[in-house]
């Protein structure tokens, strides 16, 4: 899985996640190892719902409704989205790789900075896909 | 209308109440808070736990308070950050042998003590109670 952080300061902070394939509620469960119901289960479900359910997928996007004006998916990732060269060019080569891209804004004020991303990557690395 | 340039600042705190039959400790909390010690979340509500702690203002042997003392005596420095429902409770905790910790999570330290500043909860098992309710964010 790689995962891009855009940290833009002006509240639009997001992740950007490519999955080599979508992981189910029930394996993200299981990696964070918390109790359904308890306090951190409802937290891992809310943290699910918003990538896995609410988040846009770009892959989708792009292939529904911007290749015909954008050529490429780095194309539209710099002029749709307004990624840097940079951010871009990391996401773009996962296009044909991953079975979904996705824009995750995070809500969850401790998904900040390096200890968010490293959750992150524990809670959604798929290591059988790796 | 007034108009205000410059920054302005959106700063929060969660006032708290726990109630613990035991010592309090990082694995009475993950456990009332349903997360395994290997759980990659196992930091955050570690980290939760050292900020309720650096954070407490008062704390009170329940066993020693009468039951019918009043309780707002002894949380007088607190008694503005409480609301009626943990009045309640530590009512019905008196002379019980538990103690009672009171403190403020501040949204100006960490992020993850920013996180728990923004959200609102209460959580009870047979160890320990926790009312995090109080959000002024």
């Amino acid at each position: 899985m790689e995962i891009v952080w855009v940290d833009r300061r002006d509240g639009s902070d997001r992740f950007y996640l490519a999955f080599p394939r979508c992981l189910s509620r029930e394996q993200v469960f299981i990696r964070a190892k918390v109790t359904p119901g308890s306090y951190a289960g409802r937290l891992v479900e809310r943290l699910y719902r918003n990538i896995f359910e609410m988040s846009l997928e770009l892959k989708r996007d792009y292939n529904l409704y911007y290749q015909l004006e954008y050529d490429t998916f780095y194309r539209y990732l710099r002029r749709r989205l307004l990624l840097s060269k940079d951010e871009a060019a990391i996401i773009a080569p996962c296009f044909e790789i991953s079975a979904a891209i996705i824009e995750y804004k995070p809500r969850h004020y401790f998904l900040r900075d390096d200890p968010g991303r490293a959750l992150l990557e524990k809670l959604l690395t798929d290591e059988e896909a790796e | 209308m007034k108009i205000r340039a410059g920054f302005v600042s959106n700063s929060s705190s969660t006032s708290f109440l726990i109630i613990a039959k035991d010592d309090f400790t990082p694995e009475a909390l993950r456990r009332l808070m349903g997360v395994d010690e290997s759980s990659p979340l196992a930091d955050m509500f570690d980290e939760l736990f050292s900020s309720f702690m650096g954070a407490v203002r008062t704390e009170l042997d329940m066993s020693k308070i009468a039951i019918d003392a009043d309780i707002k005596l002894y949380v007088s420095e607190q008694r503005r950050d409480l609301s009626s429902h943990m009045i309640d409770r530590l009512n019905a905790e008196r002379g019980r042998n538990v103690t009672a910790y009171l403190g403020r999570l501040d949204s100006e330290t960490s992020p993850v003590q920013t996180f728990f500043c923004t959200d609102s909860f209460e959580e009870e098992n047979d160890q320990v109670y926790i009312n995090g309710l109080e959000c002024a964010w």
